[in-house]
C-alpha cells in the first residue's frame, strides 16, 4: 500500500468513532494494533473536546456533561478540524447544534452557542486594534465587537439563573484591554443609537442620521445617559480631530 | 549530500526551555537562569491582527535580551497532501520578525486533504516515505533559504510496511537533504520502550553532526504499558542517563526542556535542564570528556 493510502486509512481510524483496528499496524505481545491506535484516537478527541468545553461552558452546563460529550463526538466526526489552530475547532458547533435533536428541546440553543462562539471570536479580534486608526477619525470602534440578534435575552444568562421569556434582543459582545469579554444588551432605542455610533465615523454624523428617527430632546437624553458609559465600557473612543 | 556541501554547524546556545505564556513576565523581569528560549510558532500566528497581540509584543521584548528558536507542530512535513504555503508564508512573516536562530518541526504527519488531527502521527519507515519527506524538506529549505530542523517524535504504533528502523529513516533523510536534527531524547526513550529497541543504539546511529538541538521532557506511563509523550511531568532518570551517555563521547548541542501541561513554577521548570548543566560540569563528567 502506498503512503497516501496508508495516511487515508489511519486518518479515518484516528478521527472517527468506532473500531480502531487496522491491518497496517503491528500487533505484538504487549498490545494489539487497535490498542496502540486508540492512543492517537483518544488524544485526537480530548484536545478539541477540552477546547469546546472551555468555549461553550453555558451550553455544556445546559445539556449536561454526558449529552455534551456525545454531541462533541458526533460533531468532531462530522466536522474534522480544517485548520492548524485548535482554538478554531468550535466554529461550526452552533450550526451543528441547530441541526441536532437538541434544538427541539432547547429552541434557543443555536443562539446561545452562537453567542458563546462570538465571545471567542471577540477575544481574538480585539488584537485588530490598529494604533494608526487612533489618528484617523473621531470615533474609534473597538474591533472586537460582535452582535447577535436573538429571540431570547441571552445576555441575562451570565447574570441570572432564572428563566426568561422570548424577547427580540440585540446582544453585544466585546473584549476590553484587560482581556475580559463582555456580553450586554440595551433598550431598543439605546441599541439603535449605539448601533449608529458604531457605524459612523464621527459623533456629528451619527447624530445627523439619528435625528431622522429621534426627537432632539430624546436623543440628547439617551446620549447624556449612555455616551460616557459606552466609552468607559470600551465599546469605542471619541478622538478629537487632528 | 556530500560532506563538502554541508552547511555550517548550528550555534551553541547553551541551556534553555520551551517558553510558555505563564512565565513570560518573570523572564522579562530577569528571573530566569536560562540562556535561550524556544517558542511555539503557532501561538503567534493566525490570530487576526497578531501584530497587536500582547503576547507577541512581549516576545519581541524578550528577543532583545535572549536568543530564540521557533518550533512548529503544523508544517505537516510527512503528509501526502501538498504543503500549505499560506502557513509557510505566515511562518516566514513571524520568522522575519523574531529572527530565530533556527526553525524546527516534527518528522511526522498531522492530517491530510486540509483536515487536521492535531496529533503527531508517525510515518512508515519506507523508501517511498524517505523520498517523499526529503523532497518536502528541500522545498521548505528553499522557501526559507536556510536549513530546516526535524524532530524525532514519540510513537505508539509500528507500520507493517516499514522497511528500516527509525534511526535509519532519519539518516536517509539527512543524507538527501542535509537538514538539521532536533534530537528529542525523551522521545527516543518513549519510543524505545513502546517498540522494544535500544535507545543507545538509536543515539549511536543518528548522524550526530546534524544534531543542532536536544529536547528533554517528561512522559506518562499508562496502565496498558504504553508510555505517552505528555510533557506534563518532571524529566525521568532514564532520560538523564541517556544525556550522560551522549555526553561521554559527543559534544552536546543546545539543550532545553519542554513542559506543556500541569506547568510548574519557573524555578522547578528550569531545574529540569539545570540538572543536566550541573551533571555535565561535575568532576565525574569532566573526567569522561
Amino acid at each position: 500500500m502506498d503512503l497516501k493510502s496508508i495516511q487515508k486509512e489511519i486518518f479515518q481510524i484516528v478521527r472517527t468513532t468506532g473500531n480502531s483496528d487496522s491491518d497496517l499496524v503491528v500487533s505484538d505481545e504487549k498490545l494489539k494494533a487497535s490498542e496502540r491506535l486508540h492512543t492517537y484516537k483518544r488524544s485526537s478527541y480530548l484536545k478539541p473536546h477540552s477546547c469546546l468545553s472551555d468555549d461553550f461552558q453555558v451550553t455544556k452546563s445546559l445539556l449536561g456533561e454526558e449529552r455534551f460529550d456525545k454531541l462533541v463526538e458526533s460533531y468532531l466526526t462530522l466536522y474534522p478540524a480544517d485548520t492548524h489552530f485548535i482554538n478554531e475547532c468550535g466554529k461550526y458547533f452552533p450550526d451543528f447544534l441547530a441541526a441536532s435533536n437538541e434544538a427541539s428541546s432547547y429552541p434557543f440553543i443555536k443562539d446561545l452557542s452562537h453567542l458563546e462562539w462570538l465571545r471567542v471570536e471577540s477575544f481574538y479580534d480585539f488584537f485588530n486594534y490598529k494604533d494608526e486608526n487612533k489618528n484617523l477619525g473621531k470615533v474609534v470602534v473597538n474591533p472586537s465587537i460582535k452582535t447577535l440578534l436573538s429571540d431570547w435575552p441571552l445576555h441575562l444568562i451570565w447574570d441570572e439563573e432564572k428563566a426568561h421569556g422570548k424577547k427580540l434582543t440585540k446582544v453585544f459582545v466585546w473584549t476590553t484591554e484587560d482581556r475580559s469579554v463582555h456580553v450586554q444588551a440595551w433598550s431598543d432605542d439605546e441599541t439603535k443609537i449605539l448601533t449608529e455610533m458604531l457605524r459612523s465615523s464621527s459623533l456629528d454624523s451619527a447624530v445627523e442620521i439619528l435625528l431622522l428617527d429621534f426627537e432632539s430632546e430624546k436623543l440628547t437624553e439617551i446620549l447624556t445617559k449612555n455616551l460616557s458609559a459606552w466609552i468607559n465600557a470600551g465599546l469605542f473612543e471619541i478622538k478629537a480631530e487632528t | 549530500m556530500p560532506e563538502s556541501e554541508r552547511k555550517t554547524k548550528y550555534p551553541q546556545l547553551g541551556y534553555g526551555l520551551g517558553l510558555r505564556p505563564d512565565h513570560f513576565d518573570e523572564v522579562l523581569d530577569g528571573k530566569s537562569e536560562m540562556d535561550w528560549f524556544e517558542v511555539l510558532a503557532e501561538n503567534y500566528m493566525g490570530i487576526p491582527g497578531h501584530g497587536q497581540s500582547p503576547l507577541l509584543k512581549k516576545l519581541l521584548r524578550l528577543r532583545e535580551k535572549y536568543s530564540l528558536v521557533l518550533h512548529c507542530v503544523s508544517i505537516n512535513i510527512g503528509a501526502t497532501s501538498p504543503l500549505d504555503f499560506q502557513f509557510l508564508k505566515d511562518l516566514k512573516e513571524l520568522k522575519n520578525l523574531i529572527e530565530p536562530s533556527w526553525l524546527s518541526d516534527h518528522l511526522c504527519w498531522t492530517g491530510i486533504d486540509g483536515k487536521n488531527t492535531h496529533e503527531l502521527l508517525p510515518l512508515p519507515y519506507t523508501i517511498e516515505a524517505v523520498q517523499h519527506v526529503s523532497e518536502r524538506i528541500l522545498q521548505v529549505q528553499d522557501f526559507f533559504g536556510e536549513r530546516f530542523m526535524i524532530e524525532n517524535t514519540s510513537s505508539y504504533i509500528t507500520y507493517k510496511s516499514s522497511e528500516m528502523t527509525e534511526w535509519e529513516f532519519i539518516s536517509e533523510i539527512v543524507k538527501k537533504t542535509d537538514c538539521g536534527i532536533l534530537l528529542d531524547v525523551n522521545n527516543v526513550f518513549v519510543s524505545s520502550q513502546n517498540h522494544s529497541f535500544s535507545p543507545k543504539k538509536f543515539l549511536d546511529s543518528v548522524p550526530f553532526a546534524n544534531v543542532g538541538q536536544i529536547h528533554i521532557a517528561g512522559h506518562d506511563r499508562r496502565s496498558n504499558g504504553l508510555i505517552v509523550d505528555t510533557h506534563d511531568s518532571a524529566v525521568c532518570d532514564e532520560v538523564y542517563d541517556l544525556i550522560s551517555y551522549l555526553s561521554l563521547n559527543k559534544e552536546l548541542p543546545s539543550i532545553m526542556v519542554e513542559w506543556d501541561d500541569n506547568i510548574p513554577d519557573l524555578k522547578t521548570y528550569e531545574a529540569q535542564v539545570l540538572k543536566v548543566k550541573e551533571s555535565l560540569t561535575s568532576p565525574k563528567v569532566k573526567a569522561w570528556t
